[in-house]
């Protein structure tokens, strides 16, 4: 069973399953840090970016295409829902923080089922990334998941070089570190915030998007990130890129090695993990306490 | 530090209560038991009332604690027969408030965001592990085939089985629970709940092990999402892992809002409230194709709640009924 | 001189690369009015923090009666007889002025694991509650909620809950800051007063108040001691002069 390769492939595979949750984690926990707000709706965003793939690919035949389509629509769909609904829950309490993105689950879950039914659909992958990579005689890796933890490290360098080296990543992280303090630099906050939770929700629709291939894309598929990616960033530190970049990894490989070796304790191994981080560390590993 | 429900309010309770009595005389089978579960959520909505509104716990995984006592019911129930309650009981709640006392330790040490984020995450650990283990049924759930009963020296006094016995019975507990947690809040240790709610750091600078409090609390709160949930599954004679899902804790919070949190009478309100309109929006002959999807009025309602009702029903009974600041200390003794 | 009852020894806290307190040691003690002054920033809230548990120190010792209390939490100093008031008022807003006092005065109570009487009826609690209202003079004010009694009031009532709580070591922050005068010379005797049978750790910018009480003078400059004395030796002192005391000050003082 220990065969090495075996294992490289699982690795592959938790880091693979990582980078994704990386994407999705960290719009989440920018939200958390800089914002404020507790945004249950985010998975809703990663779900919506796996539908938009289905239809799209189904329209325009490509994956690519559904990709470069999808992300000015749910660019759009961030700013409005941020104009319309988050807005209003700016220095409110979390508990209605809480109660307004849930209610927004229920309408979009849904639509979801109004549109597109509640059957299981299947995402073709692209012609040019059909195939495996031969690794031994008998086992192989798929070229598309290759491409998918590539395309998440080049959002995620690109994210760096945004945050470190531009005036928006400036505000970004003057935000994270402190909120009251990005006010009297004299900064439009309104506007900071429409555009780090629509960049926030359209990476978690980004991710939807490149998984949808990997996964099939079936109703309720946005519950279940959302809460492995609150694991993330409960492990990582609110407000922490860096910890949810760690945290994402780390949750991302023990799931894969959970579900391999111990199918059954998988799930919950993965909030052991958390609980474990929460005794050493009650605020994540690189939180503010 | 509103506790004590003045003569005024605590008419309208009664009123409220007696009302409720009033349902199986003319309900029939259907709404008897869409009644009895306003009377069960309404006992789960006011535990965690006990945290969010007094010691300022945002706990979003109530439903573990819940669907852990109602799952009890079913490991303990004999296959073709009927448990007895007197025991039964005890042995769910306390099961509920062993995995409280579990998870609270380490949850209650976070605050704000993490807290809402960790027992949500420990709620979902639990939900797996009844979802993919095969001891109670796994994902399919399991049922009860007999009902509990009560019974003392081989003698049966109360039939669960029996709907409106069952009926009565949820009631009383639920008059119990808010009787009970009435005190709770009334004594020392409520006080010092609700002085961590309104400022934690000025409570440990005199001295508070706040800690400890605030844990107790969410045990308390624990085994009455316990009671609640050994009568849901009691009812239903069926328990699913949906008993221990975030959404299960979605709709308890969202009674509490809707009823108004810290009033403690609120989840009555809120359960009435919340549950009615599900039948409504569910119900093809009231709403005609809407109620194929039910979830969009209802998500629309819960957003408009939160955006139009922050107090909640109770917040405005509260204010009808009281006008003025509610209670003082001073008279809270008579 | 008698036995101190709260000494430190080279503490020093820092945050991040900021050194706020320096090596500070001092002692404190009983019956005996002990000011803290000093320019702003020089490190005088940050060490009562220390005092009293809010913060830990990131070096040196504090004992109390010998007993190294270095890094017990803030309820523990508490109970230990340690009771503060805060330069921010610090209050339960939403609550009356009683039921501020009470929760301060319960918190003397063995343990509030009680769930079944109601607290109120607790005579001792009780009795507690209505004499640090009355020596802080907020009888009158028992029903009004805090947040709607004016600044100066929320300043005593946070004096109120400090004595509630029956301590042997008061630490004031600025406990004068915000009131007006009537109530200032009130809180000046009542320091007066608790400095008999208290230890007393006084930290006040208003001189008058502070050389009408104080039996022990220490200045804090950039969070270290530049001197520690009797009050005549240190409003002689020419170091004190030059970093601090204007020479104004020290005639109004006079």
């Amino acid at each position: 069973m220990l065969d090495p390769v075996f294992i490289l492939i699982q690795l592959l595979n938790g880091v693979q399953y990582g980078l994704l949750l990386f994407l999705i984690a960290s719009g989440l926990t920018l939200i958390f840090g800089i914002m404020g707000v507790i945004n249950l709706a985010h998975g809703s965003f990663y779900m919506i970016g796996a539908y938009l793939a289905l239809s799209l690919t189904q329209f325009t035949g490509s994956l690519f295409l559904a990709v470069i389509l999808g992300i000015p629509i749910a660019i759009v769909l961030g700013l409005i829902v941020e104009h319309v609904l988050i807005a209003h829950l700016y220095d409110r309490d979390h508990l209605y923080q809480v109660l307004l993105t849930f209610g927004l689950i229920l309408i979009f879950n849904e639509l979801q089922s109004v549109i597109w039914g509640d059957d299981p659909h299947g995402v073709p992958i692209p012609e040019i990334l059909q195939g495996s990579l031969p690794l031994t005689d008998v086992l192989s890796y798929p070229y598309y998941r290759i491409f998918v933890s590539l395309a998440c490290l080049a959002l995620a360098v690109g994210m760096y070089f945004v945050i470190q080296r531009t005036r928006l990543g400036m505000m970004i992280r003057a935000g994270a570190s402190n909120r009251e303090m990005v006010e009297t630099l004299g900064i439009n906050i309104r506007l900071l915030y429409a555009v780090v939770f629509s960049i926030g929700i359209t990476l978690a629709a980004v991710a939807g998007m490149l998984a949808a291939p990997i996964e099939s894309v079936y109703p309720g598929i946005g519950e279940q990130v959302l809460i492995i990616c609150f694991v993330v960033v409960v492990i990582g530190g609110i407000g922490s890129i860096k910890g949810a970049f760690l945290g994402a990894l780390a949750i991302g490989i023990a799931d894969v090695f959970g579900q391999a070796f111990l199918p059954d304790f998988a799930s919950v191994a993965v909030y052991a993990l958390m609980a474990v981080i929460l005794i050493w560390r009650p605020s994540g590993l690189f939180g503010r306490s | 530090m509103i506790v004590t429900p003045n003569r005024k309010l605590f008419a309208v309770i009664a009123a409220v209560i007696l009302l409720l009595g009033l349902v199986p005389v003319f309900a029939d089978t259907y709404f008897l038991k869409l009644f009895t579960r306003i009377l069960i959520l309404a006992i789960f909505a006011m535990s965690l009332d006990l945290l969010i509104g007094y010691t300022g716990l945002v706990s979003f995984g109530h439903a573990a604690f819940f669907g852990l006592a109602a799952y009890m019911l079913h490991l303990v129930s004999p296959e073709y027969d009927a448990a007895n309650a007197l025991w039964a009981l005890p042995v769910c709640v306390l099961a509920a408030g062993v995995a409280a006392a579990a998870i609270g330790s380490l949850s209650v040490r976070t605050k704000g965001i993490y807290f809402i984020m960790v027992t949500l995450a420990f709620a979902q650990m639990m939900f797996y592990l009844f979802h993919d283990s095969k001891f109670a049924g796994g994902s399919d759930g399991a049922f009860i085939y007999v009902k509990p009963v009560v019974a003392l020296f081989g003698v049966t006094l109360l039939d669960m089985g029996d709907r409106v016995v069952f009926y009565y019975l949820s009631l009383g507990f639920l008059a119990v629970t808010y009787l009970l947690l009435l005190m709770v809040l009334r004594s020392p240790f409520g006080q010092v709940i609700q002085g961590i709610k309104v400022n934690e750091q000025r409570m440990l600078a005199l001295g508070y092990n706040t800690y400890i409090y605030k844990l107790v609390s969410f045990v308390i709160a624990g085994m009455f999402a316990g009671l609640a949930g050994f009568l849901f599954a009691a009812i239903d004679g069926f328990v699913a892992p949906q008993l221990l899902s975030w959404s299960e804790s979605g709709v308890a919070m969202m009674i509490v809002i809707l009823g108004g949190m810290g009033t403690l009478f609120g989840p009555i309100l809120g359960a009435v409230g919340y549950v009615g309109l599900e039948e409504v929006l569910k119900s093809h002959g009231l709403v005609g194709f809407v109620a194929d999807y039910w979830q969009i009025p209802m998500g629309l309602f819960v957003i408009a709640v939160v955006l139009f009702l922050p107090s909640g029903l109770g917040g405005a009974v509260a204010r009808l009924v009281a006008p003025a600041r509610v209670v003082k200390s001073e008279d809270e003794d008579d | 001189m008698t036995e101190p009852l709260l000494a430190t020894e080279k503490l020093s806290k820092n945050f991040g690369g900021l050194a706020a307190v320096k090596e500070v040691t001092l002692d404190f003690a009983p019956s005996q009015v002990h000011a803290v002054i000093g320019p702003n920033g020089a490190g005088k809230t940050t060490l009562i923090n220390l005092l009293s548990g809010e913060l830990l120190p990131s070096g040196g010792r504090i004992t109390l009666g010998g007993r190294d209390i270095t890094r017990l939490p803030a309820h523990r100093i508490s109970h230990l007889g340690i009771g503060r008031s805060f330069q921010k008022t610090n209050i339960f807003p939403s609550f009356t002025c009683f039921q501020n006092c009470w929760l301060a005065a319960q918190s003397r109570l063995p343990s509030s694991l009680r769930f079944l009487r109601p607290a109120h009826r607790d005579e001792s609690v009780r009795a507690r509650t209505e004499r640090a209202m009355e020596l802080a003079g907020l009888t009158a004010r028992a029903t009004d909620l805090a947040s709607e009694i004016s600044h100066g009031e929320q300043r005593q009532l946070e004096i109120a809950m400090m004595l509630a709580t029956e301590p042997e070591i008061l630490l004031l922050d600025e406990p004068m800051a915000g009131m007006g005068l009537e109530e200032s010379e009130r809180v000046v005797a009542l320091i007066k007063r608790l400095a008999g049978d208290h230890c007393v750790i006084l930290i006040e910018h208003d001189m008058d108040a502070v050389f009408a009480v104080a039996d022990r003078l220490t200045v804090m400059v950039d969070g270290a001691v530049l001197e520690s004395g009797a009050p005549d030796a240190i409003r002689n002192s020419a170091a004190v002069k030059e970093a601090y005391l204007g020479e104004e000050m020290l005639e109004e003082g006079a």
